[in-house]
């Protein structure tokens, strides 16, 4: 329900046939009608974003039950948070700044519980994969536990801006840090990544 | 452009990211620099390998997730908007903690050592009394039967080598797997006091094959393992032993059945 005199909220429709700048404004004004308190306006954001949101936790810890949680808890952030965002960046820039802070704290979290992986109570079923399949999952896990193992910035900086598209502008936004960090973190991370990776593949 | 600001700029030439002037300047350093351009080709292998990731993981969920995630969300921001003392003072407490899991665990701990406490200043004197009451010779305590003590050590064994099955080769590397050797030797006493009971021709194989298995991963040294757990894992695939366990655990509950049914 919008308040008095305020234009209502865009649906879904008007949305998907946004040019860009129309795309834009209309955000603003989503936004702000969801800081004054519009539970459709904010349901329209949570819509927007959904997939963005959890695709980013995901490639942070890994696992999709952990990216739904984190995905969660990230709108019930925003929704409480929305009245200190006063637009000096984009609403995008800021909703992944905190994907990114919950995502590296529930990280750090599971990495200082984590002890065994080997629930020893719990029989489960070996499926059946052709031999390119194994290849190919190993190769997956290879690549993701090399990743989790950088350190924090260079594996969000590839998180971001190689696993998620995002710019080199953006992230240095999201990161609060330059572009050239960003650059730098970038090509550190991944010349690390390649090192772990030959020393799994050969091991 | 020196060799720094040539490598930070790599990723986005391979990426044509990069306006015509930096392409350029990049390219005629690369030109004249090895060094350089074999950090280029190693950066082109390595994206490579990034490669298979999937590109959407959101892309798994139906639009069902979705609207359920919605009215999570909902049910959440609902009971996070509610006034109340107590409810913000658990809001708050429950933040707290998640960001201090060592005040959880404290917290944890102290609630478990409390609820015990609890439970012990009961009366000592009436348990003493009902044990004195109640002689309890031990010729009276039911043993395990063969059948189920065979039974039993199968499962155990069924349970370790399917987590041992199910480690992916990623995780090895940072694993401790000293509670599964543990359990490996647990399981190799058993087997030794299983065969000194006597057992038939085709248990005493599996037995066996077992016993090797679990002696292998006993022997694993940290410095190796990964390779050596690798080794473990195609050995239980080789030997098809978890398929061999299953028939003679289900072997075992026929026979302990029919020993049930007569009466026995």
């Amino acid at each position: 329900m919008s308040a008095a005199g305020q234009p209502a909220p865009p649906n879904m429709v008007s949305l998907l046939l946004q040019t860009r700048s129309e795309h834009a404004e209309g955000e603003r004004l989503l936004v702000e009608q969801a800081r004054e308190g519009n539970r459709e306006a904010f349901r329209l954001l949570v819509h927007r974003y959904n997939r963005q949101v959890y695709n980013i936790a995901y490639r942070f810890v890994g696992n999709h039950e952990s990216a739904q949680d984190i995905t969660q808890e990230v709108f019930v952030k925003v929704f409480h948070t929305l009245g200190s965002f006063r637009g000096e960046a984009e609403f995008g820039t800021w909703l992944h700044r905190i994907v990114v802070n919950l995502a590296l704290t529930k990280k750090r979290i599971e990495h200082s519980k984590q002890r065994r992986c080997v629930n020893m109570e719990t029989a489960i079923g070996i499926e059946a994969e052709s031999g390119d399949e194994v290849v190919a999952r190993e190769q997956q896990s290879h690549v993701e536990q090399a990743l989790h193992e950088l350190p924090t910035m260079q594996r969000a900086v590839i998180i971001l801006r190689h696993l998620n598209g995002l710019s080199t502008r953006q992230v240095s936004r999201i990161l609060n840090c330059s572009e050239g960090t960003v650059k730098t973190h970038l090509f550190r991370g991944l010349t690390t990544l390649r090192r772990k990776l030959s020393y799994l593949q050969e091991g | 452009m020196n060799h720094k600001e040539v490598r930070r700029n790599l990723y986005d030439f391979l990426r044509n990211a990069l306006n015509d002037d930096e392409r350029r300047r990049v390219q005629e350093h690369l030109d004249a620099c090895t060094p350089c351009k074999h950090e280029l080709q190693q950066l082109d292998r390595t994206l490579q390998l990034l490669s298979p990731a999937p590109s959407d993981p959101a892309a798994v969920r139906d639009n069902a997730f979705w609207d359920e995630l919605a009215r999570e969300v909902e049910k959440q921001v609902a009971w996070t908007s509610r006034p109340g003392v107590v409810r913000r003072m658990v809001e708050n407490v429950r933040a707290f903690m998640m960001l201090r899991p060592t005040y959880a665990y404290a917290a944890g701990a102290s609630l478990v050592l409390l609820v015990a406490l609890f439970f012990m200043r009961q009366p000592v004197q009436e348990d003493r009394a009902m044990v004195d009451d109640v002689s309890f010779p031990e010729h009276a305590i039911v043993r395990e039967s063969p059948a189920e003590r065979m039974s039993e050590y199968f499962r155990k064994s069924r349970t370790l080598l399917v987590g041992i099955a199910n480690m992916r080769p990623g995780y090895m590397a940072a694993r401790d797997i000293s509670e599964e050797q543990e359990f490996s030797r647990a399981l190799i006493q058993e087997a030794r006091a299983l065969k000194q009971q006597g057992l038939d021709p085709r248990a005493a194989r599996l037995v066996n094959d077992l016993e090797k298995i679990f002696i292998e991963l006993t022997n694993i040294e940290p410095s190796r393992h990964m390779r050596d757990v690798e080794l473990v894992r195609s050995g239980i695939v080789q030997e098809n032993l978890l398929f061999k366990l299953r028939m003679a655990e289900a072997a075992l509950d026929t026979t302990m059945l029919q020993f049930a049914n007569d009466g026995y």
